[in-house]
C-alpha cells in the first residue's frame, strides 16, 4: 500500500462498486463513455458474469494432439449425431475371462458405447450352440433348444459392462424344442425362420410370426444356415444341398438343390447365392446351377459378406490360410483377388476370421486369434485392403476366449 | 458419435474435404475415421446445415450434391434418378392373360430409398404369357444403389411392385399374378436441387438456398425427405439467407425481412411474409436457446419465439451495426454457438476495431433475456471472447445418452478441434487458452464515472485518495490500471496507477474453505480528475473473479491540463 501523504482538501464519502444490491452487466457501447452506467463496462474481454461478479472465461484445450487431415485443414463443422443404436452382437463359446468352453455367452460393441466391448449373456449351462437373428426389431437368441428374445440392458457410459450392471440374463424365453438345437435363424416373409437340428433327415425348419410357432418343414437334414435371396429364402444344410421357399404362409413349400455343400455362411451378391462351407471351397447358386465358385488351396473359408466402400459393392472372404494367416479376399462379380487384405502381417495373432460384416461403414473381420481367443478387426473406413490399417479391438476382459461369431443388429 | 468436416485448399481450384466420425475419447488423428465420399462428390468451402430425421442425418451447403449420412455411416448423395432406359419387354412362359406396362425403379434397400420410375415400356398384350424383361441395367450410376425394382401397371392402374433383384441381373422370366403384385407407386417425385440450407419440419425436408432459385423455397413428399415435391416463392422476392424451427413455426429468413411458411397438404401450405424489416444476415448465426431464435442482422439483434420478435442489441447497437457496415462479408458469413455451461450465445466475426490482432465473438450472456413488463425483453450481457486463433465452428457435443454436452470448436487452417471449458476449476490451468497461439487476455474496464460529483467549474474536481479492489485470483497476478481525466481518452497522458494483485489460493483446513484474498486497499496520490476508469488486466488468467471496487476521494483540482505536469505532485 502507497505511503499517504498530507491531502488538502475535505474527504468525500466513499462510492461502493459491488454488494449484493449491486450486479456487474455487460458492455454498453454507447459513444459517450461517460455515459456508461455505474454497473457497466465499456470494455469487456474474455470474461463472464455469474452471481453479480465478473468471472474469467474457462480456457480451450485441444482434442486432437495431431492435426485432423492435414496441417492446415480448416475444421470447418462439427457435429453430434447420435445415431441409433446399431451393436454388433458377438457370441462366444464360453465367456471371455471366465470359460473358453463352458457354456456360452454373447456380448456386443458398439463405439457409442464404454466399454465399447462389452460382455452381456452368459448361459454357462448350454451345451449345444448358440445362434443369433433379428426378427421384428428384436435381436433372438437360440441357445441349445431355448428361444429367447433379447431386453437390452445399456450399462451406464462409461460405467461397467453389461453383464457387470445386469447379470447373466437379459433374454425372455420365447419357446423350447425339446429334443433340437437351434442353428439358425433368418427373418423372411414377415416371420423368423428357425432351423433346428436332430440329426439327419430328423430336423425341420420352425417359424415364428410373434405368435405363434408353426412347423415349416420337417424330415430334413439339419439346418445350417439361411439366406434371402431374390424374394426366396435359402437354407443350407450341414450335411449337403441347399434348399429354397418362396414367400407364402407356413407351412411352405421348399424346393431342393442337390450338392455337395455343408453351409456355413451364406450370402447373396449380384442376384447369386454364395456358400461357404468352411473348407477350401466357395460355392454359388445362380438360380440353375449349384456348383464351385471359387477354390482357395489349404484355405478354411468361413466369413462371407457383401460390403459397399463407396464406390462399388464387393462380395468379401475370410479364411485362414495354409500358413495359417487371417486373409480376405474380395470379388466383383468378375474377377477373385484372394489376397485382398492379409490381417496377419499387421496383427500378427489374428487367424481364422469366422465371420464377416458390414458394420459403420467398415468392413469387420471376426476372428479367433492364436491362443488369445476372439477379436475384431475393422477397416478404417473403405480401406478395405489395409492401406490404412484395420482397428483391432480385443475381447472384453482378461484372459483367453472360445471360439467367436457375430451379428449386426 | 461425433462428425467433424475438414477443408483443404486445394492445389488449383477449389477444395479437398474429408468427413469424419469420432468418439468422446478421441485424443489424436488416429482416433478419426474417415467416412467415404462418393467419388463424383466433391466439398464446397462452405460451412454446411443438417438436420435429423428418421435416424438418419441430412446435410445440405458443404458438397456438391445434398448429402445423407446413414445410421450405418454410408454417405450418400440425397435423391436417386430414375432409369435412364426404357424398359424392354417382350412376351414369355406364363400364365397371365391382361395388358401391362412395365417401369424401371432403382433402389437402396439399406435407406429403402427408390428413384422415380423410368419411362414406360410399350404396351405388352399378354394371353396366358409371362413378362420377359432383358438388357436389364446393371450401372446405375449411383454407389447406393443396391437393387433394380419392377414394376407392372396392368390394364391401365397404377404402377404396382413385382420383384426386386440385387444390382448385375441382365434378364428375368416373370409371371406374378395381379393379386400378388405389391404396393402402388402413387407419388411424382423429383430430385432436390443442390441448396444451402435445411431443415425438418412436420415431417418434411425443407430446403433453400438454391443459387439458381435463391428465392425458392422447396419441401419433401412427408415421410419421405429425399423426395421434393413443392415449391414455394418468397413473397417478397427476396433471397432467402437461411431456415429455422422455432415451435413448430418454419421461418425463412430472407435478405430484409422473415416470412413465415404454414399448413400441412398440398393444398394449404402457403407462404407470407412474418417481419418485413427484419433480415437475416447468415444462416449460421442463428442459434434457438430455450425457444427463442437469436437472429442477427443489419440493425443488431433479435429474438424470436416463432411469434414475438424482440431487439436484445439496445447496448451495442451502435457499435455492431458498424462494424457489420466495415465488415459486411465477415458478417454474412457469420457463425454463432450456444454454450449451456455458461449460458452464452457467441457470434464469431473475426477482425474487430475495438481489439487489436484478434479474432473476436460477441459473446452474450442470456440469463437477462426474459419477457419483461410492456411486452418487452430483456437484453443479454455483452462482452468479447477473443482468440488469437481463428475458428470455423462451434457445436455443443454430447456423449451417447449423455445429458450434458461440452462446446467445442473447429480450428481454423489448424487441423484441430478444441474443448471449451475444459479444465478441472480448482487446478492451475483452467482459465487458460493454452492451445491458442498467443496471449489470452482478460480485460475488464469500466465507464469514465465521475460518482455523481463533476464539481463546478474548471477549478474544482476530485483528488482520488484510495480505492479498494474485490478481486480473487488464483494461480497468477492481475494488474489494475486506473485512468483519471475528464474524459474516457483525453489527456492521452492521463495520469495512470498500476497496481499488482497477487495470486492467492483458496485454503482448506479445519473444515472450511478459507476463501482466497480477495481485498486489496490501494493509496493513491496524485491520481485527479472529474472521472475515474477502473481496468482490471490479466494475460492468460487463472480463475479471477471480480466483485467491484470502492472508490474515495477529496475535493481537488482538475484542469483539463495540456502536460502531464500535475498541481501538487
Amino acid at each position: 500500500m502507497a505511503r499517504r501523504g498530507l491531502e488538502l482538501g475535505n474527504r468525500r464519502p466513499a462510492v461502493l462498486r459491488t454488494g449484493p444490491e449491486f450486479k456487474w452487466r455487460g458492455m454498453w457501447l454507447g459513444a459517450d463513455p461517460g455515459s456508461v452506467p455505474p454497473n457497466r463496462l465499456r470494455h469487456g474481454e474474455n470474461i463472464r458474469f455469474r452471481d453479480g461478479a465478473i468471472h474469467s472465461r474457462g480456457g480451450l484445450a485441444k482434442v486432437n494432439s495431431t492435426t485432423l487431415h492435414s496441417s492446415t485443414a480448416n475444421v470447418i463443422d462439427l457435429q453430434d449425431f447420435q445415431v441409433r443404436t446399431r451393436k454388433l452382437y458377438t457370441l462366444f463359446t464360453g465367456c471371455p475371462g471366465l470359460s473358453t468352453t463352458v457354456g456360452f455367452s454373447a456380448g456386443w460393441y458398439d463405439a457409442d458405447q464404454s466399454p465399447a466391448w462389452q460382455r452381456g449373456v452368459y448361459y454357462n449351462s448350454a451345451t449345444g450352440n448358440m445362434v443369433a437373428g433379428v426378427y421384428d426389431g428384436q435381436l433372438y437368441l437360440g441357445v441349445d433348444d431355448k428361444l429367447r428374445v433379447l431386453k437390452l440392458i445399456n450399462a451406464p457410459y462409461g460405467n461397467s459392462e453389461s453383464l457387470a450392471f445386469a447379470g447373466v440374463e437379459q433374454g425372455e424365453h420365447l419357446g423350447e424344442f425339446t429334443g433340437f438345437t437351434i442353428t439358425a435363424l433368418q427373418e423372411f416373409d414377415g416371420m423368423l425362420f428357425i432351423g433346428l437340428d436332430a440329426g439327419a433327415g430328423a430336423s425341420k425348419i420352425v417359424t415364428w410370426d410373434g405368435l405363434t410357432f408353426r412347423d415349416d418343414v420337417t424330415a430334413i437334414d439339419p439346418p445350417s444356415a439361411f439366406c434371402k435371396w431374390r424374394d426366396k429364402l435359402v437354407g443350407g444344410h450341414s450335411t449337403s444341398g441347399i434348399r429354397i421357399r418362396d414367400v407364402g404362409a407356413s407351412p411352405g413349400t421348399w424346393a431342393t438343390v442337390a450338392g455337395a455343400v455343408a453351409a456355413v455362411h451364406m450370402t447373396s451378391y449380384k442376384d447369386v447365392v454364395y456358400i461357404t462351407e468352411g473348407g477350401t471351397e466357395i460355392w454359388s447358386y445362380d438360380g440353375t446351377t449349384l456348383g464351385v465358385a471359387r477354390t482357395v488351396a489349404g484355405a478354411e473359408i468361413r466369413g462371407i459378406t457383401t460390403y459397399n466402400d463407396g464406390s462399388a459393392i464387393y462380395l468379401f472372404y475370410g479364411y485362414q490360410s495354409s500358413g495359417s494367416e487371417a486373409v480376405i479376399g474380395r470379388f466383383d462379380g468378375t474377377t477373385y483377388v484372394d489376397a485382398h487384405y492379409n490381417i496377419t502381417t499387421t496383427y500378427s495373432v489374428a487367424r481364422l476370421p469366422r465371420t464377416l460384416l458390414s458394420y459403420r461403414g467398415g468392413l469387420v473381420a471376426v476372428t479367433n486369434t492364436a491362443a488369445s481367443g476372439g477379436r475384431l478387426y475393422i477397416s478404417k473406413g473403405n480401406d478395405t485392403d489395409g492401406t490404412v490399417a484395420y482397428t483391432e479391438v480385443t475381447q472384453p476382459s482378461s484372459g483367453t476366449s472360445g471360439a467367436l461369431d457375430a451379428v449386426v443388429f | 458419435m461425433w462428425l467433424a468436416r475438414t477443408t483443404v485448399a486445394g492445389g488449383s481450384f477449389g477444395a479437398v474435404g474429408k468427413q469424419w466420425w469420432w468418439l468422446p475419447t478421441t485424443t489424436s488423428a488416429a482416433g478419426f475415421t474417415e467416412i467415404p465420399v462418393p467419388s463424383n462428390i466433391n466439398v464446397v468451402n462452405l460451412k454446411e446445415t443438417a438436420a435429423h430425421y428418421d435416424g438418419s442425418l441430412f446435410i445440405c451447403g458443404g458438397w456438391t450434391d445434398n448429402m445423407v449420412l446413414t445410421p450405418d455411416l454410408n454417405f450418400w448423395a440425397q435423391g436417386i434418378r430414375a432409369p435412364t432406359v426404357v424398359p424392354t419387354v417382350a412376351t414369355g412362359a406364363g400364365t397371365l392373360t391382361t395388358s401391362v406396362i412395365c417401369y424401371l425403379q432403382w433402389y437402396d434397400a439399406e435407406t429403402d430409398e427408390g428413384s422415380p420410375l423410368s419411362a414406360p415400356s410399350t404396351t405388352l398384350a399378354l394371353s396366358a404369357q409371362g413378362v420377359s424383361w432383358t438388357s436389364l441395367p446393371t450401372d446405375p450410376q449411383n454407389p447406393r444403389v443396391t437393387h433394380l425394382r419392377f414394376w407392372r401397371a396392368v390394364d391401365g392402374s397404377l404402377p404396382r411392385l413385382v420383384t426386386e433383384r440385387q444390382i448385375g441381373v441382365t434378364s428375368i422370366l416373370e409371371s406374378t399374378a395381379v393379386g400378388d403384385l405389391g404396393e402402388a407407386f402413387t407419388e411424382d417425385f423429383e430430385k432436390f436441387p443442390r441448396c444451402r440450407y435445411n431443415a425438418v419440419w412436420r415431417d418434411r425436408q425443407v430446403m433453400a438456398g438454391d443459387d439458381e432459385h435463391p428465392d425458392t423455397l422447396y419441401l419433401s413428399l412427408i415421410g419421405l425427405p429425399e423426395r421434393k415435391s413443392i415449391s414455394l416463392r418468397t413473397k417478397s422476392g427476396q433471397p432467402i439467407t437461411g431456415l429455422a424451427i422455432v415451435r413448430d413455426t418454419l421461418l425463412v429468413g430472407c435478405t430484409r425481412s422473415f416470412e413465415v411458411v404454414s399448413g400441412y397438404t398440398e393444398d394449404d401450405l402457403a407462404i407470407e411474409i412474418a417481419q418485413p424489416q427484419i433480415g437475416l444476415a447468415s444462416h449460421h448465426s442463428m442459434r434457438l436457446i430455450h425457444g427463442n431464435l437469436w437472429v442477427p442482422n443489419e440493425i443488431g439483434f433479435y429474438v424470436t419465439d416463432g411469434s414475438g420478435w424482440f431487439f436484445v442489441g439496445d447496448d451495442i447497437e451502435a457499435k455492431f451495426s458498424g462494424e457489420y457496415k466495415i465488415r459486411r462479408d465477415a458478417y454474412e458469413r457469420s457463425w454463432a454457438f450456444h454454450d449451456p455451461f455458461d449460458k452464452i450465445y457467441g457470434l464469431y466475426v473475426g477482425p474487430h476495431t475495438d481489439v487489436a490482432s484478434k479474432n473476436v465473438f460477441w459473446a452474450a450472456a442470456y440469463d437477462g433475456v426474459t419477457p419483461l413488463e410492456g411486452g418487452r425483453m430483456g437484453q443479454p450481457d455483452w462482452s468479447y471472447d477473443t482468440f488469437s486463433r481463428g475458428y470455423s465452428c462451434g457445436e455443443v457435443l454430447y456423449i451417447p445418452n449423455g445429458r450434458r454436452g461440452d462446446l467445442y470448436l473447429g480450428g481454423s487452417a489448424d487441423g484441430t478441434i478444441y474443448k471449451a471449458n475444459n479444465y478441472d476449476p480448482n487446478v492451475s490451468g483452467y482459465d487458460d487458452d493454452v492451445a491458442d497461439d498467443g496471449t489470452k487476455h482478460l480485460i475488464i474496464r469500466t465507464g469514465a464515472e465521475g460518482y455523481g460529483d463533476f464539481g463546478g467549474d474548471l477549478a474544482h474536481g476530485k483528488r482520488f485518495t484510495e480505492i479498494d479492489m474485490f478481486l480473487a485470483t488464483e494461480f497468477k497476478d492481475s494488474t489494475l490500471n486506473l485512468y483519471a481525466g475528464d474524459e474516457d481518452a483525453y489527456p492521452a497522458r492521463a495520469v495512470t496507477k498500476t497496481f499488482l494483485m497477487e495470486a492467492s489460493r483458496a485454503t482448506s483446513a479445519d473444515d472450511y474453505v478459507w476463501q482466497s484474498k480477495r481485498v486489496w486497499s490501494f493509496g493513491l496520490a496524485n491520481v485527479s480528475g472529474r472521472r475515474l476508469v477502473v481496468e482490471v488486466r490479466a494475460d492468460t488468467t487463472h480463475r479471477l473473479e471480480w466483485a467491484g471496487y470502492q472508490v474515495y476521494w477529496k475535493e481537488g483540482p482538475a484542469p483539463r491540463r495540456e502536460s502531464a505536469t500535475l498541481e501538487g505532485a
